[in-house]
């Protein structure tokens, strides 16, 4: 899937690449994404960023690689790139989300919604990506073209 | 005459040329979504969005043509880009999953009955002849039956109702519900 992850922009500031990628593995992990990447990944927000008081020297320890270029000895920089996280969460939450139903359902492999039915191992298969007949199909014109 | 047929023509013909008009209007590349008008800043935020979600939801071809996440950085305090990029989200979404669609013949599928008219005793793989509800035709007063007995018999189960019989069996000979038409050439028979 590192594909998906070379979507971030590169001239984000580090909370901006950090929130962008922890909103994109926390989108891969819904539903959308059905059980394959629900097994991989999952939720992970953090919640001392999200706090309305965050411990900063928490979370500079938890986050040595990641936030490494932030200087920590200036408060208006560490808000900046925490408000940074915070915003562009949602953003890549809902891109990467959008994402993989949308190669999901190209591959003509959308998840079933819960209780609709159970996951089919059968049914599904890598090569699928290959198929004509799921979503996207090429040979047809949209109308848009 | 012939003068007043060619202004009468020409008042037609450029009536329509809505396009003279909109001419400086942006186009969403290879769509037929126009950029809203608004500040540049605005139309960033739009097209922006609307790359966002082409990409995330288009088929290859629209993957092949937008590069992917678009969200810039240097605007992330910015509201009007924001505020931009959300609304060119939402509506390129709605006009993306519309418009790509799966393959003709995918519809071209023999054994789905879903949109067609059938008999109920056959639908669902035998819904009712053979099927989970079997049992409320042949046992009088069980299941279905038993549930529309009631509205015949009332709760006594005895006494007469306005329905002379249960309504559940209110069809014709070859097991219809609920006065159910029957043309006999339904689903290909």
């Amino acid at each position: 899937m590192g594909w998906i992850f070379k979507n971030i922009p590169k001239d984000g500031t580090p909370g901006y690449k950090l929130g962008w990628i922890h909103g994109c593995e926390s989108g891969l992990g819904t539903q959308f994404g059905g059980a394959i990447y629900q097994s991989f990944y999952t939720w992970k927000r953090d919640p001392d960023i999200a706090s309305s008081n965050p411990d900063y020297n928490k979370i500079r320890k938890r986050y040595k690689k990641e936030l490494k270029d932030i200087n920590w000895n200036n408060v208006a920089e560490i808000k900046k790139n925490l408000n940074d996280y915070n915003t562009v969460f949602w953003m890549g939450h809902y891109f990467c989300r959008q994402t993989i139903i949308g190669t999901l359902k190209t591959a003509d492999m959308a998840p079933p919604v819960a209780d609709e039915e159970r996951y089919d191992p059968m049914a599904h298969s890598l090569g699928n990506i290959f198929k004509m007949t799921g979503i996207g199909d090429t040979r047809i014109g949209t109308g848009l073209w | 005459m012939k003068k007043i047929f060619l202004i009468i023509f020409l008042i037609i013909t450029s009536a329509s040329c809505q396009w003279i008009k909109d001419s400086g209007t942006p186009f969403f590349s290879m769509m037929n979504i126009k950029i809203p008008p608004g500040t540049p800043t605005f139309q960033k935020g739009f097209r922006d969005g609307c790359e966002n979600i082409v990409y995330a939801r288009g088929n290859p071809l629209y993957r092949a043509k937008y590069k992917g996440f678009r969200f810039d950085p240097k605007m992330i305090g910015n509201s009007e880009y924001r505020f931009g990029h959300s609304r060119g989200q939402s509506f390129c979404f709605m006009h993306v999953i519309s418009n790509v669609h799966n393959s003709a013949d995918n519809y071209l599928n023999y054994y789905d009955p879903t949109m067609m008219a059938q008999n109920y005793n056959t639908v669902g793989d035998g819904l009712f002849d053979g099927g989970v509800f079997s049992q409320s035709l042949t046992t009088p007063g069980n299941g279905i039956d038993g549930i529309f007995d009631v509205l015949q018999k009332g709760g006594g189960g005895t006494t007469g109702s306005t329905f002379s019989s249960n309504p559940f069996w209110a069809g014709g000979s070859v097991g219809q519900f609920f006065g159910q038409g029957y043309s006999g050439s339904y689903y290909g028979q």
